[in-house]
């Protein structure tokens, strides 16, 4: 049996409508009228202790919401989910005492306490031994540098301090399974990989089974062997990240920096798709155009001042394989 | 549980006492305030000597007796007000529910306003008065019934605080008009329950009892007789009113947390 079993999962949240006119809001406070929004519409996938998937879709997809049944916080309308044997929202206090969670967009930890104040709490309300704690703190405190602002209260951290000390309270009392819900977001790039490196530390270290939401390509790149891709509530792609990018990813963005800002790149290999002054972006397939080729090219014909290849970003995989349906290639 | 619970309330205490010269003057504030709405009621009684027959210092201790109840509710209880509303708003109701605890034990443990000893301090000091006028014959039964009655009381206003916060699971705020059953329970069990009509009173002992906080008791330590017939050992009804009432505010708390959204991202 799989660590995390999801079958046919649903939630739907009902909103009261808003109707127009003073009227309106006055009828609307006798008689609410509600419309049905399906976040998560049948959501199926299983995941395998000790790994590290990335779950994800554009903005309003339901990962949030699916994270929030998965870890206990939300009741689904429908379907079934297990985590180690148990139904989260059902078993919701032994379920999370065995999980971490991380909300990227707001913090789990006592806002006007000290960082190692809201440890030491943590350190009670799990019930982790003495000698456990601090050896995790010792541990943690190394590998994110948390020394520095230990003392310093929650409500006053950068939001890269922040992210590490959520990370590492989500952390203290072992559990089995990591659940992460845009981890990155609003990092600067060093704070990102500094949490990366984290993370997948703690996967292979620790054996930490971890499932993440980011719009940030990168993260998935470096850290994650299997994506599940959902979008409306649906998934619409489940398997190992680099099929994914073979089968969906194979345009490439080239951003030419010209020295000159009158004359537009124009090459054979590549469709010129947008230009802002001295700046082109050019559009190619990676599999029938290396970059290496294409810069040779470019570089020749032209003063460029600088270039840069740009990943396909996972949203616009995402809006692809929707748009063009998964079988299609 | 109960470690725990004074572990996180201890943090909550310490951080409040960082600024001990507010505390001492918040403390302070909450006697005055509270001073000012016995004086009222003092001034009122001044004016027609007895309200249903009972005295100013007979009404003291009514008033003393649910004073005290309401201000340990406060004290304890506050958790479900601004913390819990901000919660709500904010969706750290999520980081709530993604620990291994109790919501309704964390909520609780949200807030901790000491400094609501303030109206404990009045309502002790308005006991006082009532005893130093009242001559109470001081058997063991009446002294047992009076802690007694104040902790029943203490729970069915925490009930009542918990009611009003469930609500936030459907409309995000809490609704003023819970306000009307806390501070105007308060403020109505402040006079004899025997002065309002028939169906107030049925409301106010069976299905929001809190008449329960002080009138039986009251009854009972004047050794005087409900002019409606109310058996003088329905003062020894107060815990039970108080456990089933709380009992049902845990359940309707527990469903509100059934059906709790979230908020979007
Ligand atoms: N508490 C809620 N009440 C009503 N609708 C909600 C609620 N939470 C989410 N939704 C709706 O459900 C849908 C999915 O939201 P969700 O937060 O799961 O998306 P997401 O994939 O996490 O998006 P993002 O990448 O923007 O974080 C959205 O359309 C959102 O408006
Ligand atoms: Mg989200």
């Amino acid at each position: 049996m799989a660590l995390i079993e999801v079958e046919n999962l649903q939630k739907s949240f009902s909103r009261p409508v808003r109707r127009a006119g003073r009227l309106g809001a006055l009828r609307g406070l006798l008689a609410r009228e509600y419309v049905t929004m399906e976040a998560v519409a049948g959501v199926s996938f299983t995941l395998e202790a000790g790994a590290m998937a990335g779950y994800l879709g554009p903005n309003g997809a339901g990962k949030s919401t699916t994270m929030k049944m998965l870890t206990g916080i939300l009741v689904p309308s429908g379907g079934r989910i297990e985590v180690g044997g148990l139904v989260p929202h059902r078993q919701r206090v032994a379920h999370v005492r065995r999980i971490g969670v991380v909300f990227g967009q707001r913090t789990q930890l006592w806002w006007d306490l000290p960082t190692i104040e809201s440890f030491e709490l943590l350190r009670h309300v799990y019930k982790i031994p003495m000698a456990r704690y601090r050896e995790n703190l010792k541990a943690f405190s190394e590998l994110l540098e948390l020394g520095p602002f230990l003392d310093t209260p929650v409500r006053q951290l950068s939001l890269g301090q922040r992210m590490r000390a959520d990370l590492a309270a989500a952390l203290l009392h072992d559990p089995a399974i990591l659940f992460l819900d845009e981890p990155t977001i609003g990092l600067d790039v060093v704070a990102r990989e500094r949490i990366r490196g984290f993370l997948s530390e703690i996967n292979r270290e620790r054996g930490v089974t971890v499932i993440l939401t980011t719009h940030d390509l990168s993260d998935v790149e470096r850290l994650c062997q299997r994506v599940v891709l959902i979008d409306h509530g649906r998934v619409i792609y489940d398997g190992g990240l680099d099929q994914l990018k073979t089968r969906h990813g194979r345009w490439r963005t080239l951003v030419v920096d010209l020295a000159d800002a009158s004359c537009a790149p124009l090459v054979e290999m590549a469709d010129l798709v947008r230009q802002e002054g001295p700046r082109a972006w050019l559009r190619f397939d990676r599999e029938r155009t290396s970059a290496a080729a294409l810069i040779a090219e470019v570089a020749a014909r032209y003063p460029v001042r600088d270039l840069t290849v740009e990943e396909p970003e996972i949203e616009a995989i995402v809006r692809g394989i929707y748009e063009r349906g998964v079988g299609v290639i | 549980m109960i470690q725990l619970y004074l572990t996180l309330i201890g943090a909550r205490v310490r951080s409040q006492m960082q600024y001990r010269v507010s505390f001492w003057l918040e403390l302070l504030g909450f006697l005055l305030v509270t001073g000012l709405e016995f004086a009222t009621i003092a001034i009122l009684l001044g004016r027609f000597g007895s309200v249903g027959g009972w005295g100013l210092a007979e009404v003291a201790l009514l008033y003393g007796l649910t004073s005290f109840a309401f201000s340990l509710a406060e004290m304890v209880g506050r958790g479900f007000d601004s913390p819990f509303e901000r919660m709500m708003v904010m969706g750290a109701f999520d980081g709530v529910l993604a620990r291994p605890l109790g919501a309704f034990f964390q909520v609780l443990t949200a807030d901790f306003q000491l400094r609501r000893l303030g109206r404990t301090a009045q309502a002790a000091l308005v006991l006082a008065y009532a005893f130093s006028q009242i001559p109470i014959v001081w058997t063991p039964d009446r002294l047992l019934l009076l802690p007694v009655t104040v902790l029943s009381g203490f729970l069915i206003y925490l009930a009542l605080i918990v009611i009003g916060a469930t609500f936030c699971f459907w409309t995000t705020t809490t609704p003023e008009v819970i306000n009307v059953f806390t501070f105007g329970g308060e403020q109505m069990a402040s006079y004899p329950l025997s002065i309002y009509q028939e169906w107030l009173r049925a409301v106010f002992l069976f299905l929001i009892p809190v008449g329960f906080s002080n009138y039986p008791a009251a009854l009972y330590l004047l050794g005087r007789a409900d002019p409606h017939g109310l058996p003088a050992w329905s003062a020894w009804l107060a815990p039970l009113a108080a456990a089933v009432f709380f009992g049902a505010a845990l359940r309707f708390w527990r469903f509100g947390v059934s059906t709790y959204a979230s908020t979007g991202s």
